[in-house]
């Protein structure tokens, strides 16, 4: 079932920076897709015990609910280890769904675009370890705005 | 005022999860002539995405396709037979998706509803597939008997303006 990785090579779309995984997910995230890299990252968080598992959505337009058990299997298992979950890069649809699942409530959601909306420093592999530091992290701050603004 | 039309489709495929893509793609692309939203788009994707897997891993237990995306090596389980039907109707700018399989069938179909409800926890999905389905059409019903398979009817009003307007 688990496959043998041979090599010291990554595989495509992983990298490990500062002993924190970095996933860069496909344009797809749908059950076809999701299976070898729920595989794939556990290899790494077993294997490599890395701290932290960064999901970069970068190249991802579409996402359904087996994307969300990719990252709630990947929570389980790193959140029993002490570590984190962060989610880089999510657009409106991978959003949507993180909101819906209540997702983004137990991982961090980190905003691509900080401040304006527009011409932010998308967050990286190489800079992530300086968000990282910081004890709060920036959140969809829209959505509470909203609902507050309801309430009232 | 658009002119009430009536336009139907029926596709067929084999139950395995290279298809899943093909399939919310198709019923996406079947509905583009009436100029959906982004959102509208999405929601049917993902509605169709989530009805057409659980036929697929549920119903006929096919748990992987044919080669896994970089893995390229042969999948290690049979492929058990079976299709899944897609039957669309747009009348006017109502959406009426039914997706039927000849599977396994849902023994409580109520329970099989429940958010994080899954039959298969080692297969790490999510078990919020009816929860969206539910959130992201208007309506949806589902139908199945053990043993005959499964029926997944969904509505969706085009064009009634999106929920999550203003929400970004």
């Amino acid at each position: 079932m688990q496959e043998q990785k041979t090599g010291t090579e990554d595989w495509e779309g992983f990298q490990v920076v500062n002993n924190c995984l970095m996933v860069r997910l496909p344009e797809e995230v749908d059950h076809h897709k999701a299976g070898i890299f729920s595989e794939r990252a556990d290899w790494y968080i077993v294997k490599k015990k890395v701290d932290h598992v960064i999901f970069d959505f970068q190249d991802t337009r579409f996402m359904d609910s087996s994307g969300v058990g990719v990252i709630m299997g990947r929570y389980k298992k790193i959140s029993c280890l002490g570590g984190r979950v962060y989610i880089v890069n999510a657009d409106r649809q991978v959003r949507r769904i993180l909101r819906l699942s209540g997702m983004d409530r137990l991982v961090e959601v980190v905003e691509a675009h900080p401040g304006d909306g527009k011409g932010g420093e998308s967050p990286s592999a190489e800079n992530m370890s300086s968000i990282m530091g910081k004890p709060v992290i920036c959140r969809d701050v829209s959505l509470k705005t909203a609902q507050k603004a309801a309430q009232k | 005022m658009r002119e009430s039309m009536k336009n139907e489709m029926t596709l067929e495929f084999d139950a395995i999860s290279d298809n899943e893509s093909f399939a919310r793609v198709a019923v996406a692309a079947f509905v583009s002539h009436l100029n959906p939203t982004l959102e509208e788009i999405a929601d049917i994707k993902t509605a169709v995405s989530e009805a057409v897997t659980n036929s697929i891993i549920h119903g006929y237990d096919n748990l992987y396709g044919y080669g896994r995306q970089g893995g390229g090596r042969a999948a290690h389980q049979k492929i058990h037979p079976g299709k899944v039907r897609i039957h669309c109707v747009l009348e006017g700018d109502s959406l009426h998706i039914e997706i039927r399989d000849r599977g396994k069938g849902i023994e409580d179909v109520e329970k099989a509803m429940e958010p994080l409800f899954t039959t298969r926890p080692e297969l790490e999905r999510s078990g919020m597939g009816f929860a969206f389905m539910e959130a992201f059409m208007d309506d949806l019903e589902v139908d199945s008997r053990p043993g005959e398979g499964t029926c997944v009817t969904m509505q969706k009003r085009l064009g009634a303006g999106s929920w999550i307007d203003g929400e970004d």
